[in-house]
């Protein structure tokens, strides 16, 4: 009998369980507010449309999403030689990139050269705008197709940036010489490494490698990082630490030991403190050890080591005798210019402390004032050795112009 | 359970599947289906719903129903209350309040939908044809739409797809041709990159040539094999 008066409470109960189930689903499953479709960097998509990563397609999507489309159609007929201002060729640059017309581009860079508008030998406002389109669009897909291991195309876009970016850098004044050096260095040596190394390398290096770490903060610094948010997880890089890139050169593959070697040694020139070790180990890996290898690009480098070596040797000793010595002040100036005759912009923005050091030596008070006042200028205050020279501007009361 | 509540139950489960089912056999895609049929597909399920309850309601015999249930209400524990003309118990109470519960929720959910399927309508048809490169009949429809007083929660961004749509449909052609005049010069990691952008921001489908056949790795296969991420859905 009990049984029988429960039931109906128990078809109840399960009626009841049943409509609050079914009620709190349809709210689970409502229609989401955005709907079906979204609008993504500007372009309208399905909500659970999903993109391979191609880094040329997701920056020329950027540049539709962030350079008004209108500019881009109004601009879309207009050749290299209508360029008069920096908008234009922006507009005309981002129309021949959209659509890879890379001859065009080289073309459209050369001809800056001689472009009497813009004036980029007696004017440096259009140099950091250049430079960062370049940036944000080739160099960055160079180096996100190199961290997706897509080597070929990686060294591609190196050599067509490089192509791009010596134009600008040979036509554009000297103080700006810095932020372009280590662009051209670093992408030059990018091209060399894919093309005669990168196959040798442990997967590991991508992580630990001082070119990375540079190139990770160049791009880090551009304007539309932020967008390549699917690319940060790939491109990620381990700050560069000596050690790590030791242990790195001790398993690796003896192929690919003088790119290491020489990137170590690049590395430790350009974070050296100038302490006596320092400088020996300076000494160990890069002039006592000459790099086994017949490139030029890779020995050329390593020969700013010889004169970081020469400068510590020469410092001692006058620290020693009390007197400096003029012939070996000499062949440090020798050294000094034939580096800068090879490499010019290149080497600027890796030798900066050396070039303080080679201001303070004794014996070369006439060079001394100008080298000081020639690094604490520089514009960009993300360059170590400018707060220095400034300081030591100021502590000795030199006049810069 | 009678036939027709049998057949009913099959045609239920046919119109719920169906879908799923051609999407098995990838027949959707190619059949040439009219951007209502998008509409008419999100409602599936309430026909399938709809056709059991019809079924179950024509399959009943209501006056017994209505007579056992008189019957079987007398089985409540607690007192009759009695509303004006109506007598009803506190169980039966609870019982209207979930359904009116349900009832809400459901019309809170059908109106939701109907809201996102307005907009769909339309995105449908633009996303569709502009994934076809067909970017002429996405901008007419952009501009149909922008020009709708209906759609105005959206102008700016119609607007804005209309001017992209000008520039991509005139754009296009060149990008394919300076595809055509480097395709000899380029490496195969560019050439197969080139032929997915291709498809997936020009809308276009070219063959990246003999020599990208040969992947060397990385991500290169999957580009070559995989279906144009707009279309799938």
């Amino acid at each position: 009998m009990t049984a029988y008066r429960l039931l109906p409470y128990a078809v109840l109960l399960l009626l009841v369980v049943g409509m609050i189930a079914a009620a709190a689903s349809l709210y689970e499953n409502r229609a989401s507010k955005d709907g079906t479709f979204i609008v993504r960097d500007g372009e309208l998509v399905r909500k659970a449309e999903i993109r391979l990563l191609d880094p040329l397609l997701d920056i020329k999507t950027r540049i539709l999403a962030d350079y008004p489309v209108s500019i881009l159609n109004r601009s879309r007929d207009k050749d290299i030689q209508q360029v008069n201002d920096l908008e234009t060729l922006r507009a005309v640059y981002y129309n021949l990139f959209i659509q890879s017309d890379w001859s065009e581009i080289k073309k459209l860079f050369n001809a800056i050269k001689a472009n009497k508008s813009l004036d980029l030998k007696n004017n440096n406002q259009y140099v950091g705008p250049i430079v960062e389109m370049l940036d944000s669009t080739i160099l960055a897909a160079a180096y996100f197709y190199e961290r997706l291991n897509m080597n070929d195309a990686a060294s591609y876009y190196y050599s067509l940036y490089l192509d791009c970016l010596r134009p600008v850098s040979f036509s554009s004044p000297g103080s700006i010489d810095r932020m372009l050096g280590r662009r051209l260095m670093v992408s030059r040596l990018k091209y060399y490494y894919l093309r005669d190394y990168a196959r040798y390398m442990a997967p590991e290096y991508a992580r630990h490698s001082y070119l990375n770490w540079i190139l990770d903060d160049t791009l880090y610094f551009m304007s539309t990082y932020y967008r390549f948010k699917r690319y940060w997880s790939i491109v990620e890089v381990d700050s560069f630490t000596d050690g790590d890139f030791l242990d790195l050169i001790q398993r690796s593959d003896s192929r690919a030991l003088p790119f290491l070697k020489y990137e170590r040694c690049i590395a430790l020139i350009r974070q050296s403190d100038w302490s006596e070790d320092a400088a020996k180990t300076l000494n160990d890996v890069c002039a006592v050890a000459p790099l086994a290898t017949k490139d030029d690009y890779l020995a050329s480098f390593t020969s700013a080591a010889h004169i970081f070596f020469r400068v510590r040797w020469y410092l001692a000793e006058t620290e020693k005798t009390g007197a400096p010595d003029a012939s070996k002040f000499a062949e440090i100036e020798r050294a000094m210019k034939t580096f800068y005759d090879r490499h010019a912009k290149e080497a600027d923005f890796l030798v900066d402390d050396m070039k303080i050091k080679y201001a303070m030596l004794p014996g070369n008070a006439k060079e001394r004032d100008r080298t000081l006042c020639d690094v604490a200028k520089f514009p960009y205050p993300n360059y170590d050795f400018a707060p220095y020279a400034g300081s030591l501007v100021k502590e000795m009361g030199i006049k810069c112009d | 359970m009678s036939k027709w509540g049998v057949l009913a139950a099959a045609l239920a489960a046919v119109v719920a599947f169906v879908d799923n089912l051609s999407k098995v056999f990838g027949t959707l895609t190619q059949l040439p289906l009219p951007d209502w049929a998008v509409v008419l597909s999100q409602y599936k399920m309430e026909l399938a719903a709809a056709i059991m309850l019809a079924a179950v309601a024509f399959t009943l015999n209501w006056s017994t129903v209505t007579t056992r249930y008189g019957l079987y209400r007398k089985l409540w524990i607690s007192r009759r209350l009695q509303i004006r003309f109506i007598s009803v118990y506190p169980e039966e109470l609870a019982l209207l309040v979930c359904f009116a519960i349900f009832g809400v929720a459901f019309f809170a959910f059908e109106i939701e939908k109907a809201r996102n399927l307005y907009t769909s309508y339309g995105f449908g048809y633009i996303v569709n044809t502009r994934c076809d490169g067909d970017f002429l009949a996405a901008h007419d429809r952009s501009e149909a739409l922008a020009k709708n007083r209906l759609w105005n929660k959206y102008s700016d961004v119609l607007n804005n797809l209309k001017d992209r749509y000008e520039y991509l449909s005139a754009i296009g052609p060149r990008r394919v041709s300076v595809f055509g005049r480097y395709k000899d010069e380029l490496p195969t990691e560019i050439l197969q990159g080139d032929s997915y952008e291709l498809r997936v921001l020009f809308g276009i489908n070219i063959d990246a040539g003999a020599r990208a056949r040969e992947p060397k790795g990385g991500l290169s296969k999957s580009w070559l094999q995989s279906p144009a991420p707009c279309k799938s859905f």
